[in-house]
């Protein structure tokens, strides 16, 4: 194998394929970046559980393919001077060269043919959308993924596809972030959970792209294709719960309010809040007048902020984990936010107009 | 504007609550002691009639009863201590928010901003020194200044029972002439590298230079000078005692041996209502259920396992002790003893937060034990039961009550 291709291409489609590799993994191998120059230059990450392949604009002399560890190969590639990169792997000394302005390296690397392949899938229940689209999506419900093992299930993000709309859903047992988005174009109805994991790295990959990306999904896989690159991930099993139940429609107290504003609110008195040993010290919510005073009253000192609201409905008083409304506040784009409160149970934040995203919040009890 | 601070000291507090709760003590020299099987045989706290004959903190229980031949010993009892801390503390909240615990059974208030509302500090200390009377049965003795350490000597200048001011105008005359030992953090060994440099009274400290004071003592001699001269600034911080309790338990050795697993099954029940009854009254929650066993061989073991979160209800603490013991228990022997434990303790803060999955039933199950503590509180232990415990077997016993809570069920501190 021969080639030729510039430093900043392979460092960039090393650095995607990177995030499929894991460097903890007992098997060699999985610890490798294929790289395969057939009619074009094709690098490749697998984990088994993710797995990404990347096309790099190139010069091939000699088709090939070989293997090599993911890590030093990263490293070096990044620290190279910004200039062409030959790689030239003799399969008989078992060595790649790279050579590059002047300097010149010589790594040892292993056969491509204990690597696993990506798996087939098959291009059902197709649909496409804008990777600014997708980022928002997942970027707007990733953080209420559940953490807790013994609910696998809740490690992951629901994303269902009903009439032509499309679902984001995450949620952890206290809240539940749910996104929804209406497609154009015939999309086939289907119901799937993607490991977290998974879309946290598909939201560092899309950082650098702005292009379509075509989404694919069979049984147990799921398939992001991009053009030059393509992410397959496994999925979870299992009946993911039942969240349109847990949503309330009635409400007792309706106030809309500033988003930056009522998350800066928020996050001031989150900072009296805030506890060692695990300690939850609540944010209490108060609501009268077209006012919504939030107060935290600690070990540390307490904190009294004032919000100006439009508000409908009774006085009440409930009480927050403060944090889950700073995450969820913090990806809302709107200005302006509707929140629904109730005096026991949860309370919900939606936006004034139309229904683009549900964020629901459990209350703490006294 | 100067500060308003009280210092309230709950007079001979273990003794008192002791003495409180058995009547007949009253009259009679009582000492608080560790238990001598685990080797703390010393006293933890005494009385004014033990006092009196010169029992002293601290000394072993035998030294004690050397100088005071008719001392009554009984075992601590933390739990009981704690609920009445806490009992004080809600009294000492209902004048300011700003109550600092130091120890179990002192308190610092900072009253300044509550003079409006209840009259100067003196009228407030009296306040509070006869509702802590009246309403727990027992003293305190409270000092009002305008920092911290002179409102601690104060309360020490006159007990039982009584209410000392300090103020600018006359601290010279009753804190100077005080023994230099008697300022907090002034112990023996500062104590006397002080007389060697011919400081012998708080007022020989305050008159000290403290540069000269810096070079004999350190860092800390200035602020003993500062502390002298009630400069001291350090505001009362708002914070909660945290008594050093690891783990609630009962054991019981029973009428007769046990010798089937139905049996051991009715006794965990019985052990684990208790336990998790007093987990709840003291507020705590724990994850880690501990069982001990004693066969009739008096050989005995320890086995514990690890629930999936905190819990303070009976049927989740019994499920978890028997299950651990189906699987450390083979019947080569029959039972004499049986213990259930819960470690791993946090305070079961006053928020819960609500969940939507299964956790529903969790919390509906902490609420029915409360109904059931609620209902045993007005109509006796047995007013309500198990169905288990039906087949009974002589097994039944209400372990928070009758007398049957081994000591050692407390470990306290290390």
């Amino acid at each position: 194998m021969k080639l030729v291709c510039s430093r900043e291409n392979l460092h960039n489609g090393v650095n995607i394929v990177q995030k499929a590799v894991s460097a903890k993994s007992t098997m060699p191998i999985l610890q490798g970046i294929l790289i395969e120059a057939g009619d074009t230059l094709k690098l490749t990450g697998n984990d088994l559980e993710i797995g990404i392949e990347c096309v790099v604009e190139s010069d091939i002399m000699e088709k090939g393919s070989v293997v090599v560890n993911a890590k030093m190969f990263g490293e070096i590639i990044r620290k190279l001077p910004d200039s062409d990169v030959s790689l030239d792997y003799n399969e008989e000394s078992g060595i790649v060269v790279i050579k590059c302005g002047k300097s010149l390296f010589k790594i040892h690397a292993m056969s491509s043919e204990g690597f696993p392949a990506l798996p087939e899938v098959k291009k059902e229940n197709s649909f496409s959308v804008e990777s600014s689209l997708l980022r928002d999506l997942i970027r707007q419900t990733i953080f209420a993924v559940g953490t807790d093992e013994f609910r696998a299930i809740l490690t992951g993000c629901l994303i269902e596809s009903k009439n032509n709309e499309l679902n984001f859903v995450a949620l952890d047992g206290f809240r539940i972030a749910l996104r929804k988005h209406n497609l154009e174009g015939d999309i086939p109805d289907f119901s799937l959970v993607v490991p977290g994991k998974t879309l946290n790295e598909i939201l560092k990959i899309l950082q650098y792209t702005d292009c379509d990306i075509a989404i694919y999904n069979s049984k147990n896989q799921i398939l992001f294709d991009a053009g030059n690159f393509k992410l397959v991930s496994r999925l979870l099993e299992g009946e993911f719960f039942n969240y349109r139940n847990a949503i309330p429609e009635d409400f007792e107290t309706k106030i809309t309010v500033d988003t930056k504003e009522l998350l800066s609110s928020i996050e001031r008195a989150y900072l009296i809040s805030i506890e060692e040993q695990g300690r939850n010290y609540p944010v209490d919510f108060k609501l009268y007048n077209d006012t919504l005073m939030i107060t935290s009253d600690t070990t540390k000192g307490s904190v009294k902020e004032e919000l100006e609201v439009e508000m409908e409905g009774s006085d009440l008083e409930v009480s927050f984990n403060p944090l889950y409304f700073i995450e969820a506040l913090r990806v809302i784009d709107d200005e302006k936010i509707n929140i629904y409160f109730r005096s026991i149970g949860a309370c919900t934040i939606k936006p004034t107009e139309g229904n683009s995203f549900v964020y629901m919040i459990l209350p703490l009890l006294k | 504007m100067d500060r308003v601070i009280l210092h309230s000291d709950l007079n001979n507090f273990y003794a008192s609550v002791e003495c409180l709760y058995n009547p007949e003590l009253r009259d009679k020299p009582v000492a608080v002691c560790g238990s001598q099987s685990t080797r703390h045989g010393i006293v933890l706290a005494k009385n004014y009639h033990a006092k009196s004959a010169g029992v002293k903190t601290g000394e072993a229980i035998w030294e004690a009863r050397n100088k005071c031949p008719g001392l009554v010993v009984v075992p601590p009892n933390y739990l009981l201590y704690l609920r009445f801390s806490m009992s004080a503390r809600k009294i000492y909240e209902d004048y300011t928010n700003l109550v600092e615990s130091f120890g179990i059974d002192e308190n610092w208030l900072d009253v300044t901003e509550s003079a409006r509302l209840f009259g100067d500090g003196e009228r407030i200390a009296f306040q509070i020194k006869e509702r802590i009377k009246s309403e727990l049965g027992i003293t305190a003795s409270i000092g009002v200044s305008y920092n911290k350490i002179f409102a601690k000597i104060g309360s020490d200048l006159k007990k039982p029972d009584a209410v000392t001011v300090i103020t600018p105008e006359n601290y010279k005359e009753k804190v100077w002439t005080l023994p230099v030992g008697d300022l907090l953090y002034v112990g023996r060994v500062t104590r006397r590298k002080l007389a060697d440099i011919g400081i012998l009274t708080i007022g020989d400290l305050a008159g000290a230079s403290p540069k000269f004071l810096v070079r004999k003592l350190g860092k800390w001699g200035e602020m003993l000078w500062s502390f002298a001269n009630g400069y001291d600034q350090t505001p009362v911080a708002r914070t909660d005692y945290e008594l050093p309790i690891k783990g609630i338990g009962n054991s019981l050795t029973t009428h007769r041996d046990l010798t089937t697993n139905e049996d051991v099954k009715i006794l965990v029940y019985v052990l684990s209502d208790s336990v998790a009854e007093r987990l709840r009254r003291h507020h705590f929650k724990g994850k880690a259920v501990q069982i001990s066993i004693r066969d009739s061989k008096l050989s005995y073991i320890e086995r514990q396992g690890q629930l999936d979160t905190y819990t303070c209800t009976c049927s989740e603490i019994a499920q978890k002790a028997y299950e651990i013991f189906l699987d450390s228990w083979d019947w080569s022997q029959n039972i004499r003893a049986l213990g259930v434990r819960v470690t791993s303790l946090i305070p079961s803060d006053r928020h819960v937060q609500l969940s939507f999955l299964d956790d529903d039933r969790r919390l509906k199950r902490e609420l029915l034990d409360r109904s059931i503590d609620k209902i045993r509180s007005r109509f006796g232990h047995y007013s309500v039961q198990r169905a288990l415990l039906l087949k009974d077997n002589g097994l039944n016993a209400n372990p928070v009550e009758e007398n049957v809570i081994h000591p050692v069920a407390y470990h306290v501190g290390q």
